[in-house]
């Protein structure tokens, strides 16, 4: 091989690390997913935190919570679909160990939003809880979907 | 300079790149990486074989609606020798 290399300055290794996180970063900005489906994706999964937190004996919001997992499962389908047709074929299970711990605080997070917007209004009497927790997990949902589309995790200006 | 344990099938700049793509997916399709590296066909497919030589990566060839596509990934030894080959470029650097 003709580029084989033994030795290398540490302004070229900082170069080529710059070079690779500037072409994983490029990528993923180029993987972006139609705002339409983030946005369908986030609307169905606050559906599903809303009528969770609202849902009781005498009511119909547990009906929300079923047409909004529904909703939610058909949008991520046609999600990871798009990118197939795209020809991008989406990590669904994290493979390394920090995208696992980065994936599980994720889970944790919207864990904890999803029952504190419940027991914020069953047992402190906080009416609005379920609507500020549906609100935050959608919006957190954007977030994440506009940012990571691909589920890969970049530091901050890592060069 | 610093002696380093450098993996030269890796080290190439289009060969880096195109790991660092597929680090971020599961599967690429080549098109897509012809594109976000902006080279032709056969230098692509000359530095897909060198990758596929080592074992590093995995094509596989479907037709899908009746249209011939070539999907390219890393294998976990692909995988395992892109994060060695960054984790010594960082060490250089002093980030380790």
């Amino acid at each position: 091989m003709n580029n084989e290399k033994e030795t290398i300055s540490k302004e070229e290794a900082a170069a080529t690390l710059k070079s690779v996180d500037s072409t994983k970063r490029d990528a993923i900005q180029s993987f972006r997913i139609p705002l339409l489906l983030i946005t369908l994706i986030s609307l169905s999964y606050s559906l599903v935190v809303f009528s969770w937190g609202m849902t009781e004996h005498d009511n119909l919001w547990a009906l929300g919570m079923y047409i909004g997992s529904a909703s939610f499962g058909i949008f991520v389908a046609f999600y990871l679909y798009t990118f197939r047709l795209l020809g991008i074929k989406v990590n669904i299970l994290p493979r390394s160990k920090e995208r696992i711990k980065s994936e599980l605080v994720l889970l944790l997070i919207f864990a904890v939003i999803l029952i504190l917007g419940r027991q914020f209004r069953v047992y402190e009497g906080f009416e609005y809880a379920p609507h500020i927790a549906a609100l935050i997990s959608g919006v957190y949902m954007v977030y994440l979907l506009y940012k990571y589309p691909t589920g890969e995790y970049l530091a901050r200006n890592q060069k | 300079m610093t002696k380093a344990a450098f993996d030269n099938v890796i080290h190439a700049p289009n060969r880096l790149q195109i790991c660092a793509l597929l680090e971020t997916t599961k599967e690429l399709e080549f098109q897509i990486v012809k594109e976000q590296l902006d080279v032709s066909d056969s230098v692509l497919s000359k530095h897909l074989k060198v990758l596929e030589d080592a074992n590093y990566i995995r094509l596989i060839k479907k037709t899908e609606f009746t249209r011939q596509r070539t999907w390219l990934s890393l294998t976990s030894l692909g995988r395992k020798a892109f994060k060695s080959h960054l984790r010594e470029l960082k060490r250089i650097v002093g980030k380790i």
